[in-house]
């Protein structure tokens, strides 16, 4: 006779089998002395644990009504969706952020085009270039023909280097005028700050602008050179030399050295813009270009030079790169 | 659907807590942690909520267990201490009683496998067997057999310590 393994009576007890299993236990049980003590004492073993584990139950049950819970849910989904807008907009601010950065970064980091064109210390070839630059215009050009700014070389043959046109920007207008000089349409400035020039100009290389002046050519050390642009004075001698240079942030500054009155009338003619300037052994001066202008008093008398600074930058800056000038 | 949850939150909420409590040990954290069960029930419309009901818990259980060890490291850290068992102060005699009985059945479940105690609880919480040997990973064959030795490694745990403090009681005496 089989005997009912102790783990089918297990599951006996524990309604785990199905009815034709439990008719079958039973029957047996019934006949079965050995099988029925096994029964009991599972069955005892059973409340006893049952028993025990009551024991380790909580005193008491705290429960929140059901609705409740639902509100929980509700809050919980409504904070959820609050967070999900928040990271949503924070995502899209830090992307924005990110690529204005990024553009800025590209911005700051790129060399402006007129830098790239010259550089402090010019090469033999761009004064060839130069000088082509300041022949006469020949007659069949038109009078108003479409021209680079600034001192971007230009190939013997007249073409525009493919990657300086794209860089150099719009091209400006120059009316052809004697000597060579180039008298730009309106006010050029080849960049933020530069000063409004008015009167016969020339656009010259470094070389050319040391040999015409015949002297030191004064800029502010260590900052590239964009242009430099030289007028006779009515009197003869030295000529009013402008040199400009850009400053990494993209500001322009322009050093101007000449007769004191020709200076003085220069910088009176520069709205907006503050400038630094030097008589001789005279303390430097600071302040808008009238008060340049009107506070070095020998400046009006003609005779001296003045060196002065201006720029779209504070009177100290000016007065800081005033110090640096060579 | 609705209906189905609100019913069985009323008739299993309370063998859900007990579950838990034997896991964590703590009433309030159970509750707790019983009615985040029922949220996450209502948010997620299982097919079959009961059975999901007590994984979930388990689930829970056995996170709060981790957080519970590290919390515990945290604090011998900060004291530089071992921690110390705390003992309530009891209020009344049954209290104590009642507490003492406790701890030892709670050693004795301890003393199970996490096999065997895991099949027991979910047994005592009133899972089938098929329902037990869904979430345990056994056949629901072996439910029986593994049923049959914890009850029995249970109930001798708990009588092993029964007969030491009985022991140590007449030491004392």
């Amino acid at each position: 006779m089989r005997h009912i393994p102790e783990e089918e009576l297990h599951a006996y007890l524990d309604q785990a089998l199905s009815r034709s299993q439990c008719v079958e236990i039973e029957h047996h049980v019934s006949e079965c002395v050995e099988c029925r003590r096994e029964r009991d004492a599972i069955a005892a073993l059973r409340d006893r644990t049952t028993a025990l584990l009551v024991t380790a139950s909580p005193r008491w049950i705290r429960s929140r009504p059901y609705p409740q819970l639902a509100e929980v849910l509700l809050e919980r989904r409504d904070r959820q969706r609050r967070w999900r807008r928040v990271a949503w907009a924070a995502s899209l601010v830090g992307a924005v952020g990110l690529g204005w950065g990024v553009s800025r970064w590209q911005g700051a980091d790129a060399v402006p085009p007129a830098a790239v064109a010259t550089s402090p210390v010019p090469r033999a070839d761009d004064s060839i270039q130069n000088a082509s630059r300041s022949e006469p215009a020949p007659a069949s050009t038109p009078s108003r023909a479409l021209k680079p700014a600034g001192s971007t070389p230009i190939r013997p043959d007249g073409d525009l280097p493919r990657a300086t046109q794209e860089s150099a920007g719009p091209p400006k207008p120059v009316v052809p005028a004697p000597n060579g000089a180039e008298l730009l349409a309106s006010g050029d400035a080849g960049g933020r700050g530069a000063p409004v020039f008015d009167g016969v100009w020339r656009t010259v290389s470094w070389d050319g602008a040391s040999e015409s002046s015949g002297a030191w050519i004064p800029r502010v050390e260590g900052v590239p050179v964009v242009q430099v642009k030289v007028r006779q004075t009515p009197h003869g001698g030295r000529p009013l030399t402008v040199v400009t240079q850009q400053l990494a942030s993209g500001e322009v500054i322009s050093t101007v050295e000449g007769p004191a009155a020709e200076v003085a009338s220069l910088l009176s003619r520069q709205p907006g813009q503050s400038a630094a300037a030097e008589l001789q052994d005279l303390p430097l001066a600071a302040g808008t270009p009238e008060e340049a202008s009107t506070s070095s008093g020998p400046v009006q008398s003609g005779a001296p030079r003045t060196l002065a600074i201006v720029g779209k930058l504070p009177p100290d800056s000016l007065k800081a790169f005033m110090l640096k000038v060579r | 659907m609705r209906d189905e949850l609100e019913t069985l939150y009323q008739t299993t909420y309370a063998a859900v807590v007990r579950f838990l409590y034997r896991k964590v040990w703590d009433a309030d954290r159970a509750e707790d942690l019983a009615q985040e069960v029922f949220v996450r029930a209502m948010a997620h419309h299982p097919e079959k909520p009961r059975a999901w009901v007590f994984a979930v818990a388990a689930n829970l259980a056995r996170d709060e267990a981790r957080a519970a060890v590290r919390r515990k490291r945290h604090l011998t850290l900060l004291s530089g201490e071992p921690t110390q068992r705390h003992v309530a102060e009891p209020e009344a005699e049954d209290n104590v009683e009642h507490d003492e009985k406790m701890a030892k059945v709670r050693r004795a479940l301890d003393a199970l496998t996490p096999r065997d105690r895991e099949v027991l609880l979910l047994w005592d919480a009133g899972m089938s067997y098929p329902e037990i040997a869904a979430q345990t990973g056994l056949a629901v064959g072996a439910v029986g057999t593994t049923l049959a030795r914890a009850r029995k490694r249970l109930v001798e745990a708990h009588d092993r310590m029964e007969r030491g403090d009985v022991r140590g009681h007449a030491a004392h005496s």
